[in-house]
């Protein structure tokens, strides 16, 4: 038997829309220490690692093992149907084909319940090896976003240069060229809107900003973004997940692999 | 071509060694393809009416159209294909390329009977039955390439055998091919359905998941092709792939089966000897009957008895009395061949279609072919009667005089170029634009826009090309994948949309 209840049922809608246009399909691995799921973008760029420890909802019980495999975007739909206050559960037998999503508006008498059949996934999991990052970025998540965003009005992938003088973001397209200068802001009275900025090593790495729009997604999930970069591997995007203590209760993590320089072909 | 039954073998017993993945996850990823293969599917699939398309001066460019836009697609997804081209074939092939001859033969006696009925339908068929690719498409084929900067490897025999070189040695990632003996050579991974049309997904078998779910070794595993047929030598009558596959598994080896169930106990084991192949011959014959146009057709038909004439002298030799032998077996398998043939030709079709678009295939053309694919399986009821008694009687037998050991060899020990290319050799190398035009535009009537936007998109690809994948990053973990469930809910769970309708009157709800 596993159920999980989450009374801040948000928090698993918004998980979902973060994830849904990355991946269509993957597996949640349900252990007794919580939920967990990696997968792969189709195109084998990125990666998205999420895990939401048993601590963080309000009731979790995993009585085995679990391996549940679902078409995502499929389960955004429905989840994105429950309201914000929502408490959501999710409930499988332990030879689970299907699981039971719960939806309890808090203010009325009533519950939606649906019930979603499971697929068998061939999913590959990767291991991913410990890494001490060169240069660590910590920023508001919004400010994250709006970068992505607006860069990509310019070009097809954005530059990320980390020195000591502060990190760049600069994009190059048929349009022109687009560059945004970070520095480490000094006020610490507002934790939320920080810049803080850790450089072992300066670095110079280009991604797709295509896939950095993926996970920007994940912005109302966490007021900050860090990322995590070293040579030569791939960029670490996390946002924390923090319950209204401000523990942690899980994260989302994407690995997005760095663009090469021309010049190798 | 292939193994008979092999793909439906695997897909039964084990499943899990089939993968299936979009286009898109080939992402720069290098791939192996037999090039003279492909060729012979574009002359196949890529029509204009019942005719090839074809240049100003009558010369055929069907080939060069398939070559050209497949390229770029696969390019434009990311994919870097490398052309593995047919050098020598085994001599021990004669005999199924005789039989393909053969059939060649009949269909151009079956093309005359229609052209003079003027049934237009069966025009259509059969004359894409006498489709034959000669030195010169490929050395045409072999300069697009080129001007595109793909590598290109010219095998020393068959180039799926290298292709499966080239896999096991790393420098590809796997061997793009509808031929299922790709996995008989070695190869690691296979992919079917790689850029056959949009909405097919790619097939990859893996060979170490296939060993492991059939559990039997690589040696065991290249028995059993042989004994489910293969291209070199003839097969066991009566005996399929399961049939095969627990004989094999009781038995260890052919050799095995052949001592334990049919007291055999004496093994040919032929020397393996290469030949030219006959395109090389037809070429030239092609070149003295270039310019005679209109009666280019009776001109093939003596060039088609000829060749025909000469393989059966060569393989007189080999086979012998064994011909009689042939019959069975021999249309059994060349029925799954054709019905195999038919169907790729229909996926290729739909490709076709989607290159070049409306002004050359018609939706006619595609009926014909559905038509074409229903008179096949009406004919094969009639082959297929014989065998019917046969099973009645459930009688094995073995052929004379047997060649699986010759078989064996060439699939264990191919005639390859092992350890002689590293990854230098499979670079990209720049586009040749002005060239391309040249040779496309002007030499071939290709239209100058689509070039020159094929052009670009393999241009940008290059761009694309420099996005590294995830995967060489992070090491995949073995044996984590989740248990398998039973087939129906895997199927029913994949196909239906669980939500869709669940939600559709519920989704209005608002918010409280």
């Amino acid at each position: 038997m596993f159920e999980a209840r989450m009374v801040r049922g948000f928090i698993i809608k918004r998980i979902l829309e973060a994830i849904k246009d990355l991946v269509s399909e993957a597996s949640w691995d349900c252990s007794t220490s919580g939920m967990s799921l990696q997968a792969m973008d189709t195109s084998h760029v990125s990666l998205v690692s999420v895990s939401l420890k048993a601590d963080g909802f309000d009731k979790y019980r995993c009585d085995r093992n679990l391996t549940l495999g679902m078409n995502l975007a499929s389960l955004a739909q429905i989840v994105k149907a429950a309201g914000n206050d929502d408490v959501i559960t999710i409930k499988a037998p332990d030879d689970a084909d299907k699981i039971t999503l719960i939806f309890e508006p808090k203010s009325e008498t009533e519950t939606w319940e649906y019930e979603i059949k499971l697929m068998n996934l061939d999913s590959e999991y990767l291991g991913i090896p410990e890494t001490d990052y060169s240069v660590k970025i910590n920023l508001p998540s919004h400010k994250f976003q709006r970068i992505c965003r607006d860069l990509s009005q310019i070009g097809d992938s954005v530059t990320i240069s980390a020195a000591k003088d502060g990190v760049r973001f600069s994009t190059t397209g048929d349009l022109g060229s687009g560059n945004v200068k970070l520095n480490q802001t000094a006020s610490a009275d507002k934790p939320d809107e920080a810049v803080t900025i850790k450089i072992e090593e300066p670095i110079i790495l280009s991604f797709a900003l295509k896939y950095l729009n993926h996970f920007a997604r994940a912005t109302a999930l966490s007021p900050q973004v860090s990322l995590s970069l070293s040579k030569d591997v791939p960029l670490v995007v996390e946002y924390v997940i923090h319950d209204d203590d401000d523990d942690e209760i899980g994260y989302i993590r994407y690995y997005l692999a760095p663009k090469i320089e021309e010049g190798e072909e | 071509m292939g193994i008979t039954g092999l793909s439906k073998l695997i897909a039964d017993i084990c499943p899990q060694a089939i993968k299936e993945s979009e286009m898109k996850s080939y992402f720069g990823r290098t791939v192996a393809i037999d090039a003279s293969m492909s060729i012979y599917q574009f002359m196949i699939a890529i029509r204009n009416r019942d005719q090839m398309m074809s240049n100003d001066e009558g010369n055929t460019t069907s080939h060069l159209v398939g070559l050209f836009y497949r390229t770029i697609k696969l390019m434009a997804d990311g994919i870097k294909p490398v052309y593995v081209f047919d050098g020598k074939a085994p001599v021990m092939k004669s005999g199924e390329l005789a039989k393909r001859s053969e059939k060649r033969a009949e269909a151009e006696a079956k093309l005359k009977e229609a052209k003079e009925a003027e049934n237009v339908e069966e025009i259509g068929k059969f004359s894409k039955r006498l489709v034959r690719v000669t030195r010169q498409h490929n050395e045409e084929c072999k300069k697009l390439l080129q001007l595109l900067g793909i590598p290109i490897i010219c095998a020393p025999s068959e180039a799926e055998a290298q292709c499966a070189q080239l896999a096991k040695e790393g420098l590809v990632y796997g061997v793009a091919t509808e031929d299922m003996d790709g996995l008989t050579f070695g190869s690691p991974r296979l992919i079917r359905h790689l850029s056959s049309g949009n909405t097919d997904k790619c097939k990859e078998f893996i060979l170490e998941r296939v060993l492991e779910g059939l559990n039997i070794t690589y040696d065991q595993f290249v028995d059993l092709c042989i004994l489910m047929g293969c291209d070199y030598c003839d097969s066991i009558k009566g005996i399929g792939g399961k049939k095969g596959l627990d004989l094999i598994k009781e038995h260890g080896s052919i050799e095995g089966i052949l001592k334990n169930r049919f007291k055999i106990t004496e093994f040919i084991d032929p020397e393996i000897e290469y030949k030219e192949k006959l395109r090389d011959l037809e070429a030239k014959k092609e070149e003295n009957s270039e310019n005679d146009g209109e009666n280019a057709n009776s001109n093939e038909k003596v060039k088609e008895e000829k060749d025909e004439e000469d393989i059966k002298k060569e393989i007189k030799s080999e086979e012998g009395e064994n011909d009689g032998e042939n019959g069975e077996n021999g249309k059994n398998e060349e029925n799954g061949e054709k019905k195999q043939d038919e169907l790729e030709v229909e996926v290729k079709q739909e490709e076709a279609d989607s290159f070049v678009g409306d002004e050359d295939v018609s939706d006619e053309e595609k009926e014909k072919e559905l038509n074409g694919s229903g008179d096949e399986s009406k004919s094969n009821t009639k082959v297929s009667k014989p065998k019917k008694n046969k099973e009645k009687g459930s009688r094995e037998s073995v052929p004379e005089d047997w060649l699986f050991k010759g078989a064996r060899k060439l699939f264990l020990q191919p005639n390859v170029l092992a350890n002689q290319f590293t990854e230098k050799d499979l670079k990209f190398k720049e586009i040749d634009e002005e060239g391309l035009i040249e040779f496309l535009c002007r030499e071939n009537g290709f239209s100058e826009e689509r070039v020159k936007s094929g052009i670009r998109r393999v241009k940008e690809s290059k761009g694309k090309s420099s996005q590294t994948r995830i995967d060489s990053f992070f090491k995949v973990l073995p044996g984590k994948s989740p248990v398998k469930k039973e087939d129906p809910g895997k199927n029913s769970g994949k196909r239906s949309a669980p939500a869709g309708k669940n939600t559709s009157n519920k989704r209005g709800r608002k918010p409280k």
